[in-house]
């Protein structure tokens, strides 16, 4: 497997076009999780884990915090609601476009 | 409307499938409903919309073509690889057409089982919507 995938990733929908990242966010979701529990939960090792977790720290859709030897993960919902808002801008787009499609059928015929 | 990871729209028109078809895939018709092109309906044909101020530039690929009826296209947004699908259907008075647009990138899936998918799409999607459990 991989590591963190060779296209540079800077931001959320780089993110989640990995399937390794959105399992990692999928457990994320449920609450602060460590790292070596993370790794547990998906089918690759602990430092392909750490590099996609690396990965996601710089993206900023998580946090990291030190406590002793384990290092702890969250979830920041707020980065991951560009991917809410491209969404919604993509639906507007289509929805606009769409009434135009109709209006040049109806001018043209 | 936003359906998951896509945005999925049926639309009726009242015009046979045949104009509908040209007007989703002659040039400057796309200009005058959807955006200033280089589009020519052949499969493998690259083309670029100016899709300012949505999207900036819109570099494409023509993927499938089914007169008068289907038109797939690539369409890679901010270097966001998304696919565009338009498919036409004859219906009593005009055209039933159903546009998907699916927005974000699903490749490397195949690594999982088949029930890792939908299980990770739906909690993604429960992600994504702030629904999930805290």
């Amino acid at each position: 497997v991989s590591g963190a995938g060779a296209p540079t990733v800077d931001d959320a929908f780089g993110v989640i076009a990995h399937p390794i990242r959105r399992a990692l966010l999928e457990r994320l979701a449920h609450g602060e999780q460590r790292v070596t529990d993370l790794a547990d939960r998906v089918p690759v090792s602990r430092p392909a884990v750490s590099q996609h977790l690396r990965l996601m720290l710089d993206v900023g859709v998580v946090t990291e915090r030190r406590e002793g030897r384990a290092r702890y993960y969250a979830l920041r919902r707020d980065r991951l609601h560009d991917i809410d808002r491209w969404l919604a801008q993509l639906d507007e787009f289509w929805s606009e476009s769409l009434r135009r499609l109709g209006a040049h059928l109806d001018a043209t015929t | 409307v936003i359906d998951g990871d896509r945005v999925v729209y049926e639309v009726h028109y009242e015009h046979p499938p045949d104009t509908v078809w040209r007007a989703i895939t002659d040039s400057a018709a796309l200009a005058r409903w959807l955006m200033p092109n280089d589009f020519v309906p052949e499969v493998g044909h690259k083309f670029a919309m100016d899709a300012r101020p949505n999207f900036g530039n819109v570099d494409a690929t023509v993927l499938v073509v089914e007169p008068p009826r289907l038109l797939v296209c690539e369409w890679t947004i901010n270097g966001t690889s998304t696919i565009v699908r338009m498919e036409l259907q004859p219906v009593a008075g005009g055209t039933r057409l159903f546009l998907e647009h699916r927005g974000l990138p699903s490749e490397h899936q195949a690594e999982f089982d088949g029930g890792w998918d939908s299980k990770l799409r739906d909690d993604l999607t429960l992600v994504l919507q702030g629904d999930a459990e805290p």
